[in-house]
């Protein structure tokens, strides 16, 4: 499966903010099609889509991940779950999300601040896609699972 | 010189001010949301204003930031690299609109700018 219309400008976005903020290089893996987004033992952030396209887009960190991503953004350790923690990530996610909100659709979309999760499954509304980023801090997951998004496919076919 | 940075991520107020503190700017006051902000301009008229353009009422604020002190350099953080979120910015009256991620050369740079330009502007007028 290719990268999709809307994978990729996630994807890119999230390499973006690797690079200015954490100083790291992301390389992104090929997406799969997916009917729910398993959180397991992590943590995602959940942004819902309106607009232009309708649906979920999300940023799943294992929890070794998230942790040491946290640390790296914050130049301190935050313990896994605390208000600290929550902070860093849920900005990180809203950096990678926002960053990309222009590219998802044709027409404008309005996104939500990013709701966490910690366990878990999350339902896909639509056509689910994974794609994973492989850093130096361990592999990330982006989710799509929206209608109507740019181009004639969501569902990760390009 | 006193910073205002209004902000409601203290990981982002961490970063910012990481990136002040070399520019000497070490004076500086957080509020969470706009209303705090507005408390603290009500108290002191700060001498920078760095501020979360996600921040509900963000635009609002920096219009009556602006609309108090004329030449208050107001740099506008956020996530949204839309040039349209730029224009709305910059005709509320942010000096700089500064696209989240950023290098801290990044940022660094359009603060000095801001700072640099309202000077200028001090000068002309006066």
């Amino acid at each position: 499966m290719t990268q999709s219309v809307t994978t990729a400008p996630l994807a890119a976005s999230a390499r973006r903010v690797l690079d200015a903020m954490l100083q790291e290089q992301g390389e992104t893996g090929l997406p799969e099609a997916c009917g729910r987004f398993e959180v397991g033992e992590g943590v995602a952030g959940i942004v819902e889509v309106w607009g232009g396209a309708e649906g979920i887009v999300g940023v799943h960190f294992p929890r070794a991940t998230s942790e040491r991503i946290v640390a790296l953004a914050t130049g301190r350790p935050a313990a896994f779950g605390t208000v600290n923690f929550e902070d860093a990530i849920s900005e990180m996610i809203e950096m990678i999300i926002v960053g990309a909100k222009g590219e998802l659709a044709d027409a404008e979309v309005g996104v939500t601040r990013p709701r966490l999760v910690y366990e878990g499954a999350i339902d896909s509304p639509a056509p689910g896609v994974a794609i994973p980023i492989w850093t130096e801090c361990g592999t990330f997951f982006i989710w799509t699972a929206l209608q109507g998004a740019s181009g004639a496919s969501a569902d990760g076919r390009a | 010189m006193r910073t205002l940075l209004v902000d409601d991520s203290k990981t982002m107020c961490g970063i910012v001010r990481s990136i002040l503190s070399p520019l000497g700017l070490n004076d500086v006051e957080e509020a969470e949301d706009t209303a705090e902000a507005r408390a603290a301009l009500d108290v002191a008229a700060p001498g920078l204003v760095v501020i979360d353009g996600g921040l509900d009422g963000a635009l609002d604020l920096v219009r009556e930031a602006r609309g108090r002190i004329a030449d208050l350099p107001i740099v506008m953080i956020s996530a949204d690299p839309a040039p349209v979120a730029s224009r709305e910015a910059k005709a509320a009256g942010a000096s700089v609109y500064v696209v989240k991620p950023f290098t801290p050369d990044v940022l660094s740079q359009r603060i000095a700018e801001a700072v640099d330009g309202a000077g200028a502007r001090s000068s002309r007028a006066a």
